[in-house]
């Protein structure tokens, strides 16, 4: 359902302010999202100003730079700091990033950090995605064929079979795209969301998975692929620069062809 | 857990863009036209079946139009309407090349939006001049 504002219990307020800039150095203010589940307290926004002189470039250095320095109850997830594991996904400025590939410099003056929108927060820059991987679940996000290899050893593909796949393969699951969605923040129980469809049509894609049909079918649905209504922010905010918008019309218009109805439609 | 996980901030934090602005649109220009359609028809409606009736709302308008006030608030209702027919026009064959399978690039969708946003503001300024031209108000 659409609800424009935040129940009274999320309202963030002003929080503190944590300062350790010397003088004369280049100063950088971080207003970050603070949540804490163990305190009977709604969220609050923590001032943070650091030296970028000794601060490395991007946002997730900034927040490394915070806990390690000025506040170490700030949390968050990281892991591989060059956006390959999209764990920091955060929002940054207003859109959703990973904060491992974002440069502090391309932020106007103060840098806003929260978690990724409309989500339950676990704590601070911390949401619960555990309703993100159930729809990752159910959509069977794994090869399904019930022949053999016709070597009996690997199923062999084209270069242009495997084309079919190119910008799919490469998503790393940040929820970036689904969280920046507005579709998603009204119906995100029911919509898959751009980060799924786009998985779900990994497969559909793939010459050596034989379950199209049943694929499409599952996805004909009002909810699960139809509250997509082409807005793109997905495609304008994955770090990844992949294009979750043009898998779901791919496959709305697979759809509209009726191949979820027709025996035979295999890619090959 | 003493309290339910709070809601983290959408609306109010994300930024806005071409993307989610020109969506929004789409669905409020639909309304309106929603609201001007049923106005328009009952007026043909009265124009086809009951001349003087619509003698009579031409003449609340014209009165209202003499008001400096009246005028003001009949301009931007016209202004609206108009702006809202073009815009959901042309983004509407937008959605159709969406339909197509066209335009998904983001480059694309950004030129394909502000196409929209530009032959919007041209359509609606040439309706409203030629109409004014037409009947020598200009």
């Amino acid at each position: 359902m659409v609800q424009l504002r935040l129940p009274p219990q999320s309202r963030v307020r002003q929080g503190r302010v944590h300062n350790r800039v010397p003088k004369g150095a280049r100063k950088g203010v971080f207003l970050v999202y603070r949540y804490d589940p163990d305190k009977d307290a709604p969220p609050r926004l923590d001032r943070y100003e650091l030296d970028l002189d000794s601060c490395g470039p991007m946002v997730l250095d900034a927040l490394i730079k915070i806990k390690n320095e000025l506040d170490s109850t700030l949390t968050f997830r990281r892991s591989c700091r060059e956006g390959i594991c999209g764990s920091c996904a955060m929002n940054i400025d207003g859109t959703n990033t990973l904060a491992c590939l974002k440069p502090i410099e391309e932020v106007e003056e103060t840098v806003k950090i929260y978690p990724l929108p409309h989500m339950a927060v676990v704590k601070d820059l911390v949401p619960d995605l555990s309703g993100f991987y159930e729809q990752y679940r159910s959509i069977e996000p794994w090869l399904k064929n019930a022949t053999k290899p016709s070597d009996g050893r690997e199923r062999l593909q084209s270069p242009a079979q495997h084309d079919a796949m190119e910008g799919t393969y490469e998503c790393v699951l940040c929820a970036c795209c689904s969280t920046a969605c507005p579709s998603y923040w009204w119906n995100g129980d029911k919509f898959l969301g751009p980060a799924i469809l786009l998985q779900a049509y990994r497969w559909i894609a793939d010459s050596r998975d034989s379950h199209t049909r049943e694929r499409l079918q599952a996805l004909d649905d009002t909810f699960k692929l139809y509250r997509c209504h082409t807005i793109m922010n997905c495609t304008k905010t994955c770090p990844k620069h992949l294009n979750p918008a043009r898998a779901i019309g791919a496959i709305k218009q697979m759809l509209a062809r009726g191949m979820h109805k027709k025996r035979g439609t295999d890619k090959q | 857990m003493a309290t339910p996980r709070p809601l983290s901030p959408h609306m109010q934090i994300y930024r806005p863009q071409m993307t989610s602005l020109m969506s929004i649109s789409h669905r409020v220009t639909g309304l309106s036209l929603l609201v001007f359609a049923p106005v328009v028809s009952l007026f043909l409606f009265l124009l086809a079946f009951m001349p003087s009736g619509a003698g009579d709302v031409v003449g609340w308008v014209v009165v209202l139009g003499s008001n400096a006030w009246g005028a003001v608030v009949l301009f931007i209702v016209s202004l609206v309407a108009i702006w809202s027919l073009f815009f959901h026009l042309f983004n509407g064959l937008r959605y159709m090349l969406w339909s197509m399978g066209w335009g998904f690039g983001l480059t694309q969708a950004m030129i394909s939006g502000w196409f929209v946003l530009i032959a919007t503001s041209t359509a609606s300024v040439i309706a409203m001049r030629s109409l004014l031209v037409a009947y020598g108000g200009w």
